[in-house]
């Protein structure tokens, strides 16, 4: 019984630990480079995104705000352009915090945030 | 009848291995009563311990009615009361509450009339019936054990067992007492046997035995006990034991024994020349008339132990009865529940601070860049630390309640629900009693400090989700004490481990001070104030004091719901413990 009890906690806690902390796991990470290249043709599709903010570009409150994100890739860093909806408002964003966010490929390739978890 | 064959008893191991008893051999017939006498540490309490079932003998058998109870059904808890030395009713309740209590507990199947009508008998019988009402607390040492041997009469056990009963009495209640016991063994055609150090009424026993160093010295008429160790004094008993080894007694009586009983068996008959008989013989009584048919039936839906939950629920009842009663306790938690909130507030009296975000902006002035980033550093430090230890304060003010509601829960009853068990209450309705009571206790304390500290300190995020997680570290230390409780010897034993408990909370969460990464993996799934401690501030993630926060503590912070899987596996595992050291025996 107490067996059961550990291995059931131990398996609960180790799948809810690989889950919960990075809910976009399963979601395809987007290949800067390919976006760089022709952000057109990736329109529609929904990635994930790992991105430390570096500045604030824009604000609306009604479209929402418009940052700068760093991106890390396998040639150097990159800076993208991403649009955090009104929706997540409340969320405080500052420079240099880390985030994984799912993210749209939009109208003429604008990078539009669906989901955003502070890592 | 009740028959031991060759019981013996060895304890330890080789070579320090105890004998406690040796070859006892002997029968007691229905309607008798028996007292067992010898110097201390002779193995009395002990003989009566075997025939309970409370120990288990290492040779030989015991009999009821023919079966050997090794081997076939064990004695149903209705048919046997066992009287231990120590109380075993509850201080604050009255004589009649623990009474009712008793039989709610052991005897199903009775309305409340029927209930009524059987408390009023009892208490009539053994001479209480006029301070019914009375506390526990205040009654006299001879009071208390006629309450003791009311509360097992109550299922009408064929077989009642009295440990020492009379001792510490001054001679007035010791002659009650013995007088009752009696009495009741003539009631139902009951087996009595006392354990008793007193001689003083060896004349009102049927029959005595004598046990010395574990052996059977003697089992026969009290009136030729003096004869038999040609002794004229009751006080020069036991010292005549010494004058022999215990293994000369036994082999004495042995060869001996049979003219007692012969001798006996002819006065009773105005024999002459008596016929060997068996020693049960000796004492054997008229046989009682059949009950009729119909009283038999009823007797027996009588004696039905009571299903799980209607225990559970005369569990709970009795517990809420007691908390209300016992003001010391009572005041003792609701200063902790009220005063408790108070020194968490104290830190921020005022609400929490506000904070000023860095500059999103490049900017072009380095040095007004620097200044505002040193600023903020020096305001993320302050507010940070703050509001984390507010979090942390509250959360280990409530493992420390936690551990208060529990560590003397069970332990501190320990040798009552040993008696209570061996009458028949179930382990799972008693722990289920004590989680529902503990569990409202805990919600008022999380729910009231949670609340308080947040109309005070006004905590952004749900609310909701920092009153379950508070709720549920303090869940899980209650739960994981009240495991500690049933594990252990003693309440002090219970209570120190449990504080010890707390006091580890603190430093290994890692909310104060890093841990090493190995310790930290190691230690982190025991502590539940850091899962209370990193769920809480995960309520507050979209807000600045979470950024801020995490800007100053280097232990990581885990997920909500992996915070709320450790910490429902702790009182899943409290429970758990808390079953587990329920079931299993501590009589001593």
């Amino acid at each position: 019984m107490v067996i059961v009890i550990v291995v059931a906690s131990l398996g609960g806690g180790f799948y809810l630990y690989n889950t919960v902390s990075d809910p976009y796991r399963t979601l395809t990470p987007l290949d800067t480079q390919s976006y760089l290249e022709n952000s057109n043709s990736l329109r529609g599709n929904t990635y994930k995104l790992s991105a430390t903010i570096e500045n604030s570009l824009s604000w609306s409150p009604s479209v929402g705000r418009l940052f700068s994100v760093e991106v890390e890739t396998n040639t150097g860093n990159s800076v993208l352009p991403l649009l955090i909806p009104p929706e997540f408002n409340q969320i405080n964003i500052q420079k240099g915090q880390k985030f994984y966010f799912q993210v749209e490929v939009g109208d003429k390739g604008l990078l539009r945030a669906k989901g955003i978890k502070k890592v | 009848m009740l028959e031991l064959q060759q019981i013996s008893l060895q304890v330890g191991k080789e070579p320090d291995e105890q004998t406690l008893l040796n070859e006892i051999s002997t029968e007691f017939p229905q309607g008798h009563f028996a007292a067992i006498l010898g110097p201390s540490g002779c193995g009395k309490s002990t003989l009566l311990k075997v025939i309970a079932g409370l120990m288990e003998q290492t040779l030989g058998s015991v009999h009821w009615e023919g079966r050997n109870l090794a081997e076939g059904e064990d004695l149903e808890p209705h048919e046997i009361g066992y009287v231990p030395q120590f109380s075993i009713a509850y201080d604050y309740l009255s004589v009649w509450e623990n009474v009712e209590a008793a039989l709610r507990l052991r005897v199903g199947g009775l309305s409340n009339d029927e209930r009524q009508e059987r408390a009023e008998h009892i208490l009539k019988e053994v001479g209480l019936e006029e301070i019914a009402d009375r506390q526990v607390r205040v009654l006299s040492g001879g009071q208390k054990r006629r309450l003791a041997l009311a509360l097992e009469i109550v299922s009408s056990p064929a077989l009642l067992l009295a440990d020492e009963v009379t001792s510490g009495l001054d001679p007035k209640a010791e002659d009650e007492i013995v007088r009752l016991m009696k009495k009741i063994s003539l009631e139902d055609n009951r087996i009595v046997l006392s354990v008793t150090h007193s001689l003083r009424h060896i004349k009102l026993y049927d029959s005595v035995i004598v046990l010395y160093q574990g052996h059977l010295a003697y089992h026969g008429p009290s009136e030729f006990l003096y004869h038999y160790f040609n002794v004229d004094n009751p006080e020069d008993l036991f010292p005549c034991l010494t004058k022999r080894t215990a293994a000369d007694w036994h082999r004495s009586w042995q060869k001996h024994g049979h003219a007692y009983v012969i001798k006996k068996r002819s006065i009773a008959n105005g024999e002459k020349q008596p016929s060997k008989e068996r020693l049960s013989l000796l004492f054997e009584k008229p046989e009682a008339e059949p009950a009729p048919a119909g009283e038999e039936a009823k007797n027996e839906t009588d004696y039905q132990t009571p299903g799980a939950f209607t225990q559970f629920q005369v569990l709970l009842a009795r517990r809420w009865r007691i908390f209300l009663r016992d003001r010391s306790q009572l005041i003792l938690q609701l200063a902790l529940m009220f005063g408790f909130p108070f020194l968490v507030v104290i830190f921020a009296w005022d609400g929490l601070p506000q904070i000023q975000n860095l500059n999103m902006e490049t900017k072009t002035n380095v040095v007004q860049a620097l200044i505002e980033k040193t600023t903020f550093l020096l305001q993320s430090s302050h507010v940070g630390s703050l509001v984390s230890g507010l979090v942390m304060f509250q959360v280990v003010l409530l493992t420390l309640m936690g551990s208060n509601n529990s560590a003397r829960e069970i332990a501190g009853e320990r040798l009552i629900f040993e008696k209570e068990k061996f009458a028949g209450v179930r382990p799972f309705s008693y722990v289920a009693s004590k989680a529902c009571f503990l569990a409202v206790l805990v919600a008022a304390q999380s729910i009231w400090m949670a609340v308080f500290v947040n109309v005070i300190c006004r905590f952004p995020g749900d609310l909701i989700l920092q009153i379950a997680l508070l709720m549920m570290v303090n869940g899980a230390m209650t739960a994981v004490c009240l495991g500690i409780s049933a594990m252990m010897k003693s309440p002090e034993q219970a209570s120190l481990v449990s504080v010890y408990l707390v006091g580890f909370q603190l430093p290994l969460s890692g909310a104060v001070l890093a841990l090493p990464k190995t310790i930290d993996w190691i230690t982190r799934p025991f502590i539940a104030s850091y899962w209370s401690w990193s769920g809480f501030i995960q309520t507050m993630s979209d807000t600045r004091f979470y950024d801020v926060i995490k800007s100053v503590t280097q232990t990581p912070l885990s997920n909500i719901q992996l915070c709320v899987w450790v910490l429902t596996t702790h009182i899943i595992l409290g429970l758990f413990l808390t079953y587990t050291g329920c079931k299993h025996s501590r009589w001593e």
